[in-house]
């Protein structure tokens, strides 16, 4: 565990606002994606992740500093998100335009290369909920199958099933979009 | 040995164009946005405070007066039906002989035999 992260958490318990605000600052792009790829939206992400960090300055009592910070906002995080989700009814995949979903490579690059990020926000966003937040935190942040399970309160293998069929789907949804596709997904 | 396929490790390209995706832009404009809330929030908290006080002394002393009630309302169900007003007891009916009026509130016709039981033999 990052010492200073642990430092900043004990400063921020004991009322220092600036404390807080660099723990802000370090998690508020991880925050963000987390509760967009759970909403869909980027304005009810930024909502949801604002509700987020405020729920965990009321609770930072509960937070224990020995433990990492990451894991512990990032539960915080996704409980914000669904709670969101189920008040707004958002769904994710009705603010895509359909216009471009499923759409092949054009041939000027970075017209293709918008449609590519298009089209995976489509697929991304035709997952269910619990796996694309898997393979959010799998593949973008960088969290543990073991952190992943505690930040969704599932169990291991749930994590690595998810982690699994949502790539596997992502790949089947971009097969036509393989020169974009440098590695092997699964 | 070959590993399981759920023992994966996290896939460059894959979380490159996640976070490309997922990506909401600068964060300095939304941090700016979360710290006007987190400075509101310490006058605010205040505010708080006292409702969560007074809510926590009003809690308990709603239930205990819900309890009182349900027992001040049990005691007085309990002592109402233990003599109902027109019942007439053994003792009562005894008293009776000097008390004829008592004979005009029971519900029965007096039984003769007891009447005359309670009178001295002549």
């Amino acid at each position: 565990m990052d010492v200073t992260e642990s430092a900043l958490a004990i400063r921020a318990q004991a009322g220092d606002p600036e404390a807080f605000g660099e723990l802000v600052e370090r998690y508020a792009g991880q925050a963000r994606r987390v509760a967009r790829a759970v909403l869909g939206d980027p304005d009810d992400g930024d909502d949801a992740a604002q509700d987020a960090f405020l729920s965990a300055l009321r609770h930072l009592n509960r937070f224990d500093p020995n433990r990492p910070f990451g894991p512990w906002l990032m539960r915080i995080v996704a409980n914000a998100a669904a709670d969101r989700r189920r008040r707004r009814k958002v769904r994710a995949a009705d603010e895509l335009s359909e216009s471009t979903a499923g759409r092949g490579p054009g041939p000027d690059k970075e017209t293709d290369r918008r449609a590519f990020l298009r089209a995976f926000e489509t697929a991304l966003a035709d997952l269910p909920k619990r796996q694309r937040m898997a393979v959010t935190l799998f593949d973008v942040e960088g969290y543990s199958h073991a952190e992943i399970a505690e930040i969704l309160s599932i169990p291991q293998g749930t994590v690595r099933s998810d982690v699994f069929h949502a790539r596997r789907r992502l790949r089947t949804a971009l097969n036509s979009w393989q020169h974009h596709w440098k590695e092997e997904v699964v | 040995m070959r590993s399981s396929p759920f023992d994966h490790k996290p896939l460059r390209d894959l979380g490159r164009a996640l976070r490309e995706v997922l990506d909401a832009g600068d964060n300095r404009a939304f941090v700016a946005r979360v710290m006007e809330e987190v400075r509101a929030f310490d006058i605010r908290q205040v505010g708080n405070d006292w409702w969560e006080i007074l809510g926590a002394w009003a809690r308990p002393g709603l239930a205990a007066a819900a309890a009182t009630v349900v027992l001040a309302v049990g005691w007085t169900l309990a002592n109402g039906s233990a003599a109902p007003a027109n019942e007439i007891t053994a003792e009562d009916a005894l008293r009776a002989t000097t008390e004829a009026s008592v004979l005009t509130v029971a519900a029965e016709p007096p039984d003769v035999e007891f009447i005359l039981a309670a009178f001295p033999e002549n």
